[in-house]
């Protein structure tokens, strides 16, 4: 059945809805895939099929090779045409993979998709019980009898339209969250953009030079800082963050908290109030490479540039609310909860470093190790607006170090301590903060310790080369150990040259580490208020790593950029992109499409206990004064719930009644009743 | 309950059977998981595909062990993590009286269980399946299959 316009009527009856022509005797089609080797490498295909085609109401059973090609498709197309077949069951993947490409195919000429079962032989069987040849077909028989008896009764379920909400809701205001934000909001859609610091940019605004073309990453940014600072169609919530989420795709009301800064949007952002403040603490923007005051703006080009007050530090002496010459300052302030309706979500939490204080033999973060350091301080060491004025400066004498040493892996590649994954992004910044560090200082020796030098794509192996050709030394081994003499105070990074054999103790003046890039505080909270999977290493888990890296497991919630894992600049741009459109796409059409897989109330059984609206998560099930349950069918989500509680078995939901489930399962426990 | 005690390989041969009701989320995601990881387990183990385990009820757990099955699960996702809010936990209360009846009516209770997995990991899903294998063994050894008892 094809989605017909506009069609939302209401209707009383569910029970009428799904009524189709029962009397039509089901012609059943079976189909076995053999998946190249897949399946047929391990289960008997030919005698599976063989067994379908003698199963009550199969009219055709056949097996070929590759089921999702075109001849597949089209050979489950033509028993349709020509045999008269009215359900088909394929035998091959999982449901998920092709159970829509024949689903779609049986909708193409003239079939309802739900009258297609897909039966999985492959994740199920073929590839689990591969030494188990006999087993396995034994049990694939099973299987394809019970997707036959499945399909028996399977009833049509009609699509209807769903209209959407035309906005968007982005989380996160790093690269990632201001390219998918500009992206949609230039598509026409009104972006919430939500972002827990109290500036925008992110992490990219903090480094100094971007690899490989060691291009300022803040000339890069800012173009688009400014551009979705000032576009009209998004709204920027600083120091913000979602409280809670309801609803599904297409239609999301969103909670969203927004702290105060204390500083009224009339700030002029001339200084004052900072010049004036008494309070200095280290700066969390900075990475605690520079002091800030209690009432502050991280950085000097800062998105908005508002002055923002640390509450937490200031000691409330009023200078600033006296000096300010606009009266902007106001300690009253209190935060305040926006309630926002969008159609989709994009996430764009982004990462942060991994924090190696969990090393021990590193001694990061120990007294007397102030000289090891990571490689977002090098950057912040680095950058034209830092400090030490863009010098390498040792932290404990503020002298220019004869010898640096760079760790690599460091919370990556690891077993034992920190991660599994390679974050990919590490060796191309030691490379590049070297070879500016040994082109600022031709004197100084540079060294990096790599377990594998990792640079694939254009470009990244000619900056390998050139850090090479100037002189940065590479030394493949994992160091040990860092050590310090207790009279000098000295550091020295203890490693084994893998390449020659030999131990090498090395004198390094100061040691950056190339931290991994893990997922971000607070991801937890939020990846339960958004109901979407994390992967095992914490990162928000994307529905398919290869086809469809930026939705996330749950419907209208998109992943962009380093939630979903390690990326580099460029990598993240192009998967925000990838996000905005997807996320934008619901929201442009207009409506989604919504199977009406929902329950249906026989009147006749139901002796109105309301016990079916109690277990109703969604509150689909509404009971009117005199008991009578109605669903409500685009709120429902098809759990099926509701069944197991309705003690007369009036509820069922369509496709997975209790009469239908029996037949599947008649098949699968083997058949034939055990006891009478 | 048997008297005599049964060899190993004669109670692996009694395990033909065994019906795992697999949410449409983790469930399913964690076993489609493992498959594609080529993780091997016991295949006796049958899945059926629901939309959700708070879904099934009595009478499907009967229905399947009436019809030959000699152990059922279900599998849904982590506690907390239901993609339907707490179908999972109904579930679990669920076979929690379902095992009560079973001790009354004089089985034992590991014909029934309820687990949980991860889409993301296919151990997950594994390692529910060996466990059920497991304790179903016990379980047949000491009093005997849910077929010898009627």
């Amino acid at each position: 059945m094809t989605v017909k316009e506009g069609k939302v009527k209401e209707t009383e009856n569910l029970g009428e809805m799904v009524e189709t022509e029962e009397s039509e005797e089901p012609r059943i089609g079976v189909f076995v895939c053999h998946c190249g080797h897949n399946i047929a490498g391990t289960v008997d295909v030919a005698k599976v099929a063989e067994y379908a085609s003698t199963l009550p109401n199969v009219v055709k059973a056949e097996h070929y090779m590759f089921m999702c090609s075109k001849p597949g498709v089209q050979m489950v197309k033509d028993s349709i045409e020509e045999l008269g077949v009215n359900r088909t069951v394929v035998a091959s993947c999982s449901k998920n993979q092709h159970g829509r490409t024949f689903a779609k195919a049986i909708e193409e000429v003239g079939l309802n998709k739900h009258r297609h079962q897909q039966v999985n032989v492959r994740e199920y069987d073929s590839w689990v019980h591969q030494k188990e040849k006999e087993k396995a077909t034994q049990k694939a028989m099973r299987l394809v009898e019970a997707g036959v008896n499945r399909s028996r009764k399977l009833e049509d379920v009609e699509t209807r339209r769903v209209e959407t909400t035309k906005a968007a809701l982005v989380i996160g205001a790093g690269i990632a969250g201001l390219r998918s934000a500009f992206d949609m909001a230039e598509l026409g859609i009104p972006v919430v953009l939500v972002e827990r610091e109290s500036t925008i940019g992110g992490h990219m605004t903090r480094l100094n030079k971007t690899f490989p073309t060691l291009e300022c990453p803040q000339c890069s940014i800012s173009p688009l800082t400014n551009g979705v600072a000032n576009h009209p169609l998004i709204e920027l919530y600083t120091n913000a963050q979602v409280k809670s989420v309801e609803g599904s795709l297409g239609n999301f009301e969103i909670e969203i908290e927004i702290k105060p800064r204390y500083v009224k949007d009339n700030c002029t952002s001339c200084g004052d109030c900072a010049a004036n403040c008494p309070v200095e603490v280290p700066s969390e923007w900075d990475k605690g490479m520079s002091m800030r005051n209690a009432i502050y703006k991280a950085y000097p080009q800062a998105i908005p540039a508002t002055f923002v007050r640390d509450k937490i530090n200031c000691i409330e002496c009023n200078t600033c609310i006296n000096i300010c010459p606009v009266q902007a300052i106001d300690f009253s302030m209190e935060s305040e909860t926006k309630t926002v309706k969008v159609g989709s979500i994009i996430v764009a939490a982004g990462y942060q470093e991994y924090d190696p204080t969990e090393i021990e033999p590193y001694h990061y973060g120990q007294e007397g190790y102030e000289d090891v350091i990571t490689q977002l301080k090098l950057e912040r060491m680095l950058s034209p607006t830092s400090l030490t004025n863009s010098q390498v400066l040792r932290p404990t004498d503020g002298k220019i170090p004869e010898s640096v040493v760079m760790i690599q892996c460091v919370g990556s590649r690891n077993d034992q301590v920190g991660n599994k994954y390679c974050t990919g992004v590490c060796c191309k910044f030691a490379i590049k903060n070297a070879r500016i560090i040994k082109e600022m200082y031709p004197d100084m020796d540079v060294s990096i310790c790599y377990i594998d030098i990792r640079t694939p794509g254009l470009n990244f192996e000619e900056l390998y080369k050139s850090a090479q050709e100037i002189g940065v030394r590479f030394i493949r081994g994992r160091p040990s150990e860092i050590i310090r003499d207790p009279i000098s105070g000295e550091l020295k990074v203890i490693v084994e040259d893998t390449l020659s054999q030999t131990p090498l103790q090395l004198n390094a003046d100061l040691v950056v580490l190339s931290a991994a890039m893990v997922p971000p505080e607070g991801i937890g909270p939020l990846g339960s208020k958004l109901h979407v999977l994390r992967s095992q290493e914490g990162f928000l888990k994307e529905f398919h790593i290869k086809m469809n890296p930026t939705l996330s497991s749950k419907g209208g919630i998109f992943l962009a950029g380093t939630i979903q894992g390690p990326k580099d600049i460029s990598e993240t741009v192009a998967h925000a992109g990838s996000a905005a459109a997807l996320a934008a796409a619901p929201l442009v059409r207009g409506y989604i499409e919504k199977e009406m897989l929902v329950p249906s109330v026989d009147y006749d059984l139901c002796v109105k206990c309301g016990l079916c609206k109690t277990v109703c998560a969604p509150a689909a099930i509404d009971i009117d004064e005199n008991g009578i349950p109605t669903v409500n069918e685009v709120a429902c989500k098809s759990c099926g719930m509701c069944m197991p509680v309705c003690p007369t078995a009036a509820i069922q939901l369509i496709n997975f009644s209790d009469d239908q489930l029996l037949d599947e399962i008649i098949a699968v426990s083997g058949g034939g009743i055990v006891c009478e | 309950m048997s008297d005599c005690e049964t060899p190993d390989g004669l109670i692996q041969e009694k395990i033909q059977n065994i019906v795992v009701f697999m949410c449409n989320e983790c469930g399913q995601g964690s076993a489609n998981t493992a498959g594609v990881a080529r993780m091997g387990y016991n295949p006796a183990i049958r899945i059926i595909r629901v939309q959700c385990t708070g879904q099934i009820g009595p009478i499907q757990i009967m229905d399947a062990l009436n019809n030959g099955a000699d152990a059922v699960a279900c599998v849904g996702c982590c506690l907390g993590a239901c993609h339907f809010f707490n179908g999972n936990i109904l579930s679990m209360h669920r076979i929690k009286l379902m095992k009560k009846l079973f001790k009354e009516l004089g089985y034992s209770d590991q014909f029934v269980n309820q687990y949980t997995s991860r889409a993301a990991e296919g151990e997950t899903a594994v390692g529910d399946f060996e466990d059920i294998v497991d304790r179903l063994t016990t379980a047949i050894k000491e009093e005997g299959t849910i077929k010898d008892g009627c």
